[in-house]
């Protein structure tokens, strides 16, 4: 008998950033693969096995890793995995990434990175759709989620723009 | 080890009172401290401290032993990672990851 599916969750959220630099430093974030893997894995309490990224249309991006103790999925292996869908020079970048915990697929997402010139540098904007599996989302993992959810909430609330 | 939020709320309701606010401040900087030697500067009584430490050492802010007759007091780590981790959680990885690109941006103009 096969493992109850319960229903998909989706959420959807955007993130801005004014970076006070060119375009061109922002999008080599993105584009360059030792960095990209220092801003998007780094310094989470991970330990990282393995990280590679194929930065052209059709290309992959791949990380695994661990996170470390006092985590509730302390020591499984996270295995992230991307494909690179639109990529403009300076301007955006479209990618797919899912995440697995030890073998099960919790999330999948749709990420635009878009940037925009702005008087003093260069404007960020993340959108982030995703949907999420049951498995290894666990409780702890979903509430941790949803409190971030409703972090971004109560800031977008308050400032209009954080 | 302590659940991620298990001592939360007992945490800001010890923090949410200023005397006992004083009291952590206090023993951040000189502790440890005797009981009475905590209470005379923050101007509250023996008693009134005695009070004070029993909540703060219920959300393991603070640890009291007792070393001959003297009740000795000083900070205690768990409850601060507890408070840490709960501050920690209720940033969004992905403000996390901005907070880091811009830490590699202003790295590579230096």
């Amino acid at each position: 008998m096969a493992d109850h599916v319960s229903s998909p969750v989706h959420s959807t959220f955007t993130l801005e950033r004014v970076f006070k630099y060119p375009a061109s430093r922002v999008f080599g974030l993105l584009s360059t693969p030792d960095l990209k893997r220092r801003w998007l894995l780094e310094g989470e309490g991970t330990s990282i096995s393995k990280y590679d990224m194929d930065f052209r249309v059709g290309g992959r991006e791949t990380g695994h890793y661990t996170i470390k103790k006092g985590s509730p999925v302390d020591g499984k292996p996270f295995v992230n995995e991307g494909v690179f869908f639109d990529i403009q020079q300076d301007q955006r970048v479209v990618e797919s990434q899912s995440m697995a915990i030890a073998g099960h697929r919790i999330s999948v997402a749709l990420i635009t990175f878009d940037l925009a010139p702005t008087s003093d540098g260069t404007r960020l904007t993340i959108t982030h759709q995703a949907v999420f599996f049951e498995h290894a989302d666990g409780p702890d993992m979903r509430k941790r989620g949803w409190e971030a959810l409703m972090d971004r909430l109560e800031k977008a609330a308050n400032a209009g723009n954080a | 080890m302590i659940a991620p939020y298990a001592d939360i709320n007992l945490i800001f309701h010890a923090l949410g009172d200023p005397t006992r606010r004083a009291i952590v401040e206090r023993l951040s900087k000189r502790g440890p401290l005797s009981v009475s030697a905590l209470a005379e500067p923050i101007g509250v009584t023996v008693t009134a401290v005695t009070q004070h430490l029993r909540v703060l050492e219920e959300c393991r802010l603070v640890r009291t032993e007792k070393v001959g007759r003297v009740r000795s007091c000083r900070v205690e780590p768990a409850g601060f990672s507890a408070l840490t981790r709960w501050v920690d959680a209720q940033r969004s990885m992905w403000e996390r990851r901005l907070d880091r690109m811009n830490d590699i941006l202003s790295e590579e103009s230096e």
